[in-house]
């Protein structure tokens, strides 16, 4: 149907053909045009995309029909369905998860998102190299379509070293202990696991701030693989030994603070620091409001106590 | 659910700390945990249904007590288990609380809530409601949840959205095998639909939660319904079996186990003890705990826990519990305390009323339309 069709027509029925008469009646339910609206002026477009969006329907149109072309019916191509799925490699999650779409609907994109989601899966697992791969065909079964996944997990990848460049303040046990807290991967003969890997930068910069690091950076790590194994390269920035430099407050006393002023630069200590005003001012919240002074190579902290009613407070 | 998730998974680690010296079971709120499950890492069936069971403590969730119900739910579901070719040994828990949900977990373990039994209206329902659980198993779904709940990292705002999108496609794949394996057992295909119909009555919600991973019923009912109509016809419903079976089923609050506003009062059964409003403060039920409004207009809810959280939280300044037995009282407000001096024994009229209702098949039920 022309996209700008400017039929003042009014309609008089609205149909939805092409679909099982329970699902057709589902289907009607989602559409907005109704008979009594003009041509012109009924959200036919609208109505098409929610036809899209039902996940059942491969194609839709829309056609006027009727002697009068007063009838408007939206004519669907339901999903085909998937007849013979045949999985080759990968293990028997993967074999099960796919076999279960045969007699399902063929939907191009969800099946790419599902291989999509199993190479991602090896690859959290340390099989840095799999992939999985879908193919279709048209299958005997009328109409249908056969699905064949080839998957390669690849082989297990695992981490041989992880050097810290440019490192002098943090001795290098020190870094990895900050960078694995713990885990068993993103450490030397285990697994590489990259979302876990930016979490551990994180604990790695931590570890800096607490020795007055302020403003050291880490650069993305660069992955050198040598067959099975990996190396990862960290380039640190240390940068510059910050102090605290003055500590003010919105009004109250700072007895609790005396001794942060001029010491060496410690996020936690800094927590600390709220955590113990807060509780001796019974505040609501304390929020350290930090200022780098450059030049002088100090942070100053401004701590903001503010109060609520008790019966205001949200517990933590 | 994610935070309590995350507390379990560290009362489960805290038992390393207890008991890391020499390899022998423990027991964590009640629930056994074999010793090769104290490490927070250790990823069998078997673990994962410890931790689960302690989830259920955590929440104060009890199986429900009627070994004949959850023996005709096992029934039914080892009926479409085998229907999928899958031999395993499924356990299905029936979990004594009103709220509509059924889930799965590794094991494998198929929980259904009381309140989705006191929803269905057939057997061949049944069957869908355990075919969709069933198929987050076989599909994989419940292995990469629990891996999934054991990795501590952030992701970036795209890769969050590929997540969504994937364990969107496995509740779709779910809602599939509600169709395939309740036909494949010999049900009637046509049940899902009109199950899914009248789950979707009982959401509160006029539009899609961008959280949640779940299409919006009416792709599901869609989605279904096609599936449904490629389907041999015929197929049983077992309606005659099902209401013989879940005749005695409790509906609605069980106020033999949970709290209860008669009158004036705050009952918990379980305690034999009520807890007297004071003057100028007013309750309701609210979603399995009571809400207390407060003179100056606050409110706050009263819940039941297991003991041992229930002493948990009020360390922590937040919270004010009273602890009866293995049960605790649990209100999140410094204003729990003045309650709490308020108790007192349960009365006789107050007896009279902590009768459970029963499942009547005879009220219609609302069936959600697009």
């Amino acid at each position: 149907m022309p996209l700008a069709d400017k039929s003042t027509t009014t309609i008089a029925a609205v149909e939805i053909v092409g679909a099982p008469p329970r699902l057709a009646a589902t289907l009607a339910r989602l559409i907005a045009t109704t008979p009594g609206m003009v041509v012109s002026e009924a959200p036919l477009q609208q109505d098409l995309r929610r036809l899209w969006q039902s996940g059942v329907v491969a194609d839709a149109d829309i056609e006027l029909g009727g002697t009068s072309r007063d009838r408007v019916r939206f004519v669907v191509t339901v999903r085909p369905p998937i007849g013979k799925v045949t999985v080759r490699g990968g293990d028997r999650d993967l074999a099960r998860r796919f076999a279960l779409l045969e007699g399902t609907r063929y939907e191009p994109t969800r099946l790419a998102r599902m291989a999509e989601a199993s190479e991602l899966a090896y690859r959290r697992s340390g099989r840095l190299d799999a992939t999985v791969d879908v193919t279709t065909r048209s299958s005997r079964q009328l109409g249908g379509v056969d699905v064949c996944v080839a998957a390669n997990p690849g082989p297990m990848v695992t981490i041989s070293e992880i050097r810290f460049a440019g490192r002098t303040a943090i001795g290098e046990r020190d870094l990895l202990a900050a960078l694995t807290k713990g885990g068993e991967t993103n450490r030397p003969g285990g697994l590489y696991d990259a979302d876990a890997f930016g979490n551990g930068v994180i604990h790695l910069q931590a570890a800096y701030w607490d020795r007055g690091y302020a403003l050291v950076e880490v650069a993305a790590p660069r992955l050198v693989r040598l067959g099975e194994r990996l190396v990862i390269e960290l380039v640190i920035r240390e940068g510059e030994l910050f102090r605290i430099g003055a500590v003010t407050t919105n009004g109250f006393t700072r007895a609790p603070l005396t001794k942060l002023a001029g010491a060496r630069f410690s996020r936690s200590e800094i927590v600390e620091a709220k955590d113990r005003l807060q509780t001796a001012l019974d505040a609501s919240d304390v929020t350290p409001l930090t200022k780098i002074d450059l030049e002088r190579r100090v942070i100053n902290i401004y701590f903001e106590a503010s109060w609520q009613w008790p019966w205001q407070r949200v517990p933590h | 659910m994610a935070v309590a998730t995350r507390t379990a998974l560290a009362i489960l680690a805290s038992a390393v700390i207890i008991g890391c010296h020499q390899p022998r079971d423990t027991r964590v709120l009640g629930v056994t945990v074999p010793h090769e499950c104290e490490r927070e890492d250790h990823a069998s069936e078997q673990c994962a249904g410890v931790f689960v069971a302690i989830l259920m403590r955590l929440l104060g969730v009890e199986t429900y007590d009627d070994p004949a119900i959850t023996a005709y739910v096992t029934t039914v579901g080892e009926r479409v288990a085998r229907a999928a070719g899958d031999h395993r040994r499924w356990r299905f828990v029936v979990l004594d609380t009103p709220r509509i949900n059924a889930f799965a977990a590794l094991g494998p373990t198929i929980y259904v809530n009381r309140g989705m039994l006191g929803l269905l209206r057939s057997e061949a329902e049944l069957a869908a409601v355990l075919g969709h659980e069933i198929g987050h198993v076989l599909g994989g779904h419940t292995r990469i949840g629990w891996d999934e709940a054991r990795r501590p990292v952030t992701r970036s705002d795209a890769a969050n959205y590929l997540e969504h999108r994937y364990r969107r496609d496995d509740e779709i794949q779910a809602d599939e095998q509600a169709v395939l394996l309740a036909a494949r057992a010999g049900y009637d295909p046509n049940a899902a639909p009109t199950m899914l119909a009248a789950l979707a009555a009982t959401d509160p919600r006029s539009e899609p939660d961008a959280d949640d991973v779940h299409p919006w019923w009416d792709e599901r009912l869609a989605r279904i319904q096609l599936l449904a109509a490629t389907q041999p016809r015929g197929g049983e419903r077992g309606e005659a079996r099902f209401y013989a079976r879940l005749a005695a089923l409790v509906v609605g609050i069980n106020p033999q186990r949970e709290l209860m506003v008669v009158g004036n009062a705050v009952i918990y059964a379980p305690g034999a003890l009520a807890l007297e409003l004071p003057a100028g403060v007013t309750a309701h039920p609210r979603g399995g705990a009571v809400a207390i409004r407060w003179r100056d207009g606050s409110e706050f809810e009263v819940d039941e826990w297991t003991a041992a959280l229930g002493e948990m939280l009020a360390s922590d300044g937040h919270h004010r519990s009273l602890t009866i037995g293995d049960h605790a009282i649990v209100a999140d407000s410094p204003h729990g305390a003045e309650l709490f001096r308020a108790r007192r024994a349960i009365r006789r009229d107050e007896l009279e009323q902590l009768r459970p209702a029963r499942i009547d098949f005879t009220t219609p039920r609302r069936l959600w339309l697009p």
